[in-house]
C-alpha cells in the first residue's frame, strides 16, 4: 500500500505542476497585446509651446451680420439640426447646439452698443475642467478647451460652470454624421478652433473664413506665443481685453475696443 | 488512479487537435469583407487579422484618446480609415454604411449579439456623403431617411423627389 502511495503522489504532482504551468502560460493579463500588433506610440501630438487663440476687433463686427455663425454652422455640422416636430420655438432656441452666438452689449453710462461673437473663450483656467466629474473636459496643451465626448456622460456641469454659456447639449439622435465633428446624442460639446479643419490643413478658422468672405476681417485666429504671428502683433498693435476679466480665466480669446 | 491505463494515447492526441482546429484558427479572412469595398483589393488589414479581431477595440480606445486629448492624428488605427477602407459599395458606387445589416461590421458582431456603438457618433460611411445640390435642410432629411432602414436605392430615390422641394 505504501508503495502504491509513493506512486499516486509522484503522479498528482506531476499532473498538477503540469497544469499550473499550463494555466500559467496560457493566461495572460486584461489589456496585454501580445504578438505583432501594437497601438501606436503616442510620440507625437500637439506642443505646449504653442497656445491657439483668437482676437476679435469689435469695431468690425456689424450688427444684424451672422456669417461666422453661419460658417461655424456649416462647416462643424449644426446646420444639420433642425426644431423637433411640437416643440416650442423658445425652448428650440435655447436647447439646439451652438459654437457661436452673436451677442449685443451696451453701455449703461454712455449707450454705446457693441456686437461681437461669442464662442468657447478657451480659459488657461478653465471652471469647466474644473467641475468635469470624469475628465471629458479637457484642455489640450496647445490650449484648447474641448470635450472628449467618449467620456462625456452627459451631465452639463460644465455647461452650468461655463461664465460664457459656451457649451450646448445634443438631445436628440444624429442621423448625418460629418466626420469634422462627431457628435451623439448625450453629449456637451462647444468650439474647439476648427481643430479637424486646421489638422486638414486650413489656415484660418471658419468663423475667420466666413468674417473675411463677408468683408469685415473681424476674427483673427493664431499662435499667441508666437511673437511673429498675425495675432500677436494684432495684439501688440491695440488694446484687447478678456471678457470677465475679474474671473481671472486668462482667456485664449480676445475682444478689442470693447 | 493507479487502474486507469491509457491504451490509446494517440486517440486522446488526435481529439484534442481536433478541438483546437475546430476554434477556428486560420480561417481565410477575405469570406468577411464587404463586396465593393477597398479592403477586398488591399493585401492585408493594419494588423495581422487574428490580432485585430481580438484586439480593434482597445486599439482604436489608445489611440482615440491620442488623437482627442493630445491632438495626435498620426496614429495607426483610425475608425475613420476602418470605415473608408471597409465599407462596401453598391451597384451605383455609392458606399453602404459599414454597420448596416449584412455589411463589414454584422460578419461577426451580429453573431456575438455586442453592438459597437461607434456609429451613434461616427460616421458609417467614408467621408462626408452629402450630395452637394441639397441644401442643409436636404441634407437633414437624407440623414433621416439614412438612419431609417431604407435601402441605398430607396434613399436615393427619395432623395431626388425631394430635391426640387428643398432647394428653395
Amino acid at each position: 500500500m505504501s508503495e502504491h502511495q509513493g506512486q499516486h503522489d509522484a503522479e498528482r504532482r506531476a499532473f498538477i505542476g503540469k497544469s499550473l504551468a499550463a494555466v500559467s502560460l496560457a493566461s495572460v493579463a486584461p489589456g496585454v497585446m501580445l504578438g505583432v500588433a501594437s497601438a501606436s506610440s503616442g510620440q507625437g501630438g500637439v506642443s505646449d509651446q504653442v497656445r491657439l487663440g483668437l482676437l476679435i476687433d469689435t469695431n468690425k463686427c456689424v450688427d444684424g451680420c451672422t456669417a461666422c455663425v453661419d460658417g461655424c454652422n456649416k462647416e462643424n455640422g449644426i446646420d444639420l439640426f433642425q426644431k423637433p416636430e411640437g416643440q416650442d420655438a423658445d425652448m428650440w432656441e435655447q436647447q439646439r447646439p451652438q459654437w457661436i452666438r452673436k451677442v449685443k452689449v451696451r453701455d449703461r453710462a454712455t449707450g454705446v452698443v457693441t456686437n461681437l461673437p461669442l464662442m468657447c473663450q478657451h480659459c488657461e483656467k478653465p471652471p469647466c475642467v474644473d467641475v468635469c466629474p470624469t475628465g471629458a473636459s479637457l484642455k489640450r496643451p496647445d490650449g484648447i478647451v474641448m470635450v472628449d465626448r467618449h467620456i462625456c456622460i452627459g451631465c452639463r456641469y460644465c455647461m452650468m460652470a461655463c461664465p460664457y454659456k459656451a457649451r450646448s447639449f445634443i438631445h436628440s439622435d444624429v442621423a448625418e454624421k460629418v466626420l469634422q465633428a462627431p457628435r451623439g446624442k448625450g453629449t456637451v460639446e462647444s468650439c474647439n478652433l476648427c481643430a479637424y479643419r486646421m489638422d486638414k490643413g486650413a489656415d484660418q478658422t471658419a468663423c475667420q473664413e466666413a468674417c473675411s468672405t463677408a468683408g469685415y476681417g473681424a476674427i483673427i485666429y493664431g499662435d499667441l506665443r508666437d511673437p511673429e504671428s498675425a495675432i500677436s502683433k494684432a495684439l501688440k498693435s491695440m488694446p484687447s481685453v478678456e471678457l470677465r476679466p475679474d474671473l481671472d480665466l486668462n482667456n485664449g480669446v480676445r475682444y478689442t475696443r470693447i | 488512479m493507479a487502474n486507469t491505463t491509457n491504451r490509446f494515447p494517440v486517440v486522446r492526441f488526435i481529439l484534442g487537435l481536433l478541438l483546437l482546429l475546430a476554434t477556428g484558427l486560420g480561417v481565410a479572412a477575405s469570406d468577411r469583407l464587404a463586396p465593393g469595398s477597398q479592403a477586398q483589393q488591399e493585401e492585408a488589414c493594419v494588423a495581422p487579422v487574428p490580432e485585430i479581431r481580438r484586439n480593434h477595440m482597445n486599439l482604436l480606445k489608445h489611440d482615440r484618446d491620442l488623437t482627442v486629448r493630445k491632438g495626435d492624428r498620426d496614429i495607426k488605427f483610425s475608425l475613420s480609415s476602418c470605415v473608408a477602407c471597409h465599407a462596401g459599395k453598391d451597384s451605383k458606387g455609392e458606399a453602404i454604411p459599414v454597420n448596416a445589416p449584412g455589411q463589414f461590421c454584422a460578419t461577426c458582431h451580429q453573431k456575438l449579439a455586442v453592438q459597437p456603438t461607434c456609429f451613434q457618433c461616427h460616421s458609417a460611411v467614408p467621408g462626408k456623403q452629402q450630395s452637394a445640390a441639397l441644401n442643409a435642410k436636404g441634407r437633414a432629411l437624407l440623414g433621416r431617411m439614412r438612419s431609417l432602414s431604407a435601402s441605398p436605392e430607396q434613399i436615393q430615390e427619395l432623395a431626388q423627389a425631394h430635391l426640387g422641394v428643398l432647394e428653395k
